[in-house]
């Protein structure tokens, strides 16, 4: 049996070695590699002007949202916060990636002499996959039946699913809900200037990368928040089958969409079908 | 589709951006049915004070040029017919603005016709 200096340096060791891995590998520099595994299933050609863009790009995001994943993951442990280390990393990786969106967002000074724009629309639909388009409807639509049939069948006895825990579950969709939509605000209104061809192809493959990982990353924190309080919902609900049985694959289905979200979604590469003007 | 704004002209912004939308839905490149983009969002792109690019498009849309319809956005319309009064109107009023911008610029008739004319591609 561990005594107790080792169980506490197993403890340390779990808190800061998973957030040394993240940094090192969000401040490696961006290789031709790198570039590659973006532009290759994206069809995307990089060119001599395009290509220090994306790798800038690359660079800066995954540096910000290295730091807020590492710092979330300390925090959480540091602080004792309630709930998973990987919870709390996950949630500094959003606040990381929404970081490195306001800091490219941040209105600058027209440039003197004429201004020209495209009249092609921007739309965020137009840059996200269908899983981060509707994946937040159905996780409020699958927490709203939960609660629906833990108030319709509830245990026999006292009840132990209490409010303020619904309260702090709906309250974290809720955050995440603001997030995600604050994000696709930033990004998708972003001012664009007039681009040749291949700058443009680069910036619509940026926003759309950006959105589709913070998309990702708040749907998997949104499933983990509404999967918790389910789970409890779950475990205590007193209702015959099949809706017991029905409830229980709810439950299991949120917690398996948190990491189809997190290793699928957030990473997945969008192929472009704008409807454009030009 | 490129829409340019010079904030040093002396035409005002709202009334170069309206004139340029215009003629684009006359020449027939902007199609009817096709979106413009939201006041938001042209008004970042160009720089300027959404009132700036919502006042281009109350315009547009008083001349016939554009509907604005709640979830769609403003979307483009079949180019009004203008009566020869109002054309009349409208090209003295263009001709005006045009004189003083040739003027300013020390340009004389000659010139500015020419370059009238080349813009015609005659």
């Amino acid at each position: 049996m561990a005594s107790s200096s080792q169980q506490l340096a197993l403890a340390l060791a779990w808190m800061f070695a998973v957030p040394t891995l993240v940094l090192l590998a969000g401040f490696a520099p961006v290789g031709r590699g790198r570039l590659a595994r973006f532009a290759s299933p994206r069809d995307l050609t990089v060119t001599v002007t395009s290509g220090p863009v994306l790798i800038t790009y690359l660079a800066r995001v995954s540096r910000w949202r290295a730091v807020g994943g590492a710092a979330g993951w300390v925090a959480g442990g540091a602080l004792a916060l309630p709930g998973a280390y990987y919870f709390w990393g996950a949630a500094g990786y959003l606040v990381g990636a929404l970081a490195a969106e306001i800091r490219t967002s941040v209105r600058l000074t027209p440039p003197d002499g004429p201004r020209r724009a495209s009249l092609a629309v921007r739309r965020s639909g137009d840059y996200l996959s269908w899983g981060v388009r509707w994946g937040p409807v159905f996780v409020i639509s699958a927490v709203a039946l939960q609660l629906a049939g833990y108030l319709r069948w509830p245990s026999a006895g006292t009840l132990d699913v209490q409010p303020s825990e619904v309260l702090l579950g709906g309250t974290g969709v809720a955050v995440v809900t603001a997030v995600l939509w604050l994000s696709r605000w930033l990004i998708v209104r972003r001012p664009r200037p007039v681009l040749p061809d291949d700058l443009n192809a680069v910036d619509d493959e940026i926003r759309a990368s950006s959105l589709q990982t913070i998309g990702g990353a708040s749907l998997a924190l949104m499933c983990l928040a509404a999967g918790d309080v389910m789970w409890d919902v779950t475990l205590d609900l007193d209702a015959p089958e099949p809706f017991n049985w029905i409830h229980s694959v709810l439950a299991f289905g949120v917690f398996a969409m948190a990491l189809y979200a997190w290793f699928g979604v957030r990473v997945r590469a969008r192929r472009l079908l704008r409807e454009t003007t030009e | 589709m490129i829409v340019e704004i010079d904030p040093e002209a002396s035409v005002p912004p709202y009334e170069q951006l309206r004139t340029q939308i215009a003629a684009l839905i006359r020449s027939g490149e902007l199609e009817v049915g096709t979106r413009l983009p939201s006041i938001r969002q042209l008004a970042g792109d160009l720089g300027l004070a959404s009132g700036t690019v919502a006042r281009a498009y109350r315009e547009l849309e008083s001349a016939g040029y554009v509907r604005g319809r709640v979830g769609q956005g403003t979307v483009v319309r079949a180019a009004p017919e203008l009566a020869e009064r109002e054309r009349g109107e409208r090209l003295t009023e263009a001709a005006r603005a045009y004189a003083t911008a040739a003027r300013e610029l020390g340009a004389d008739l000659d010139s500015a016709l020419t370059a009238v004319r080349r813009q015609f591609g005659g």
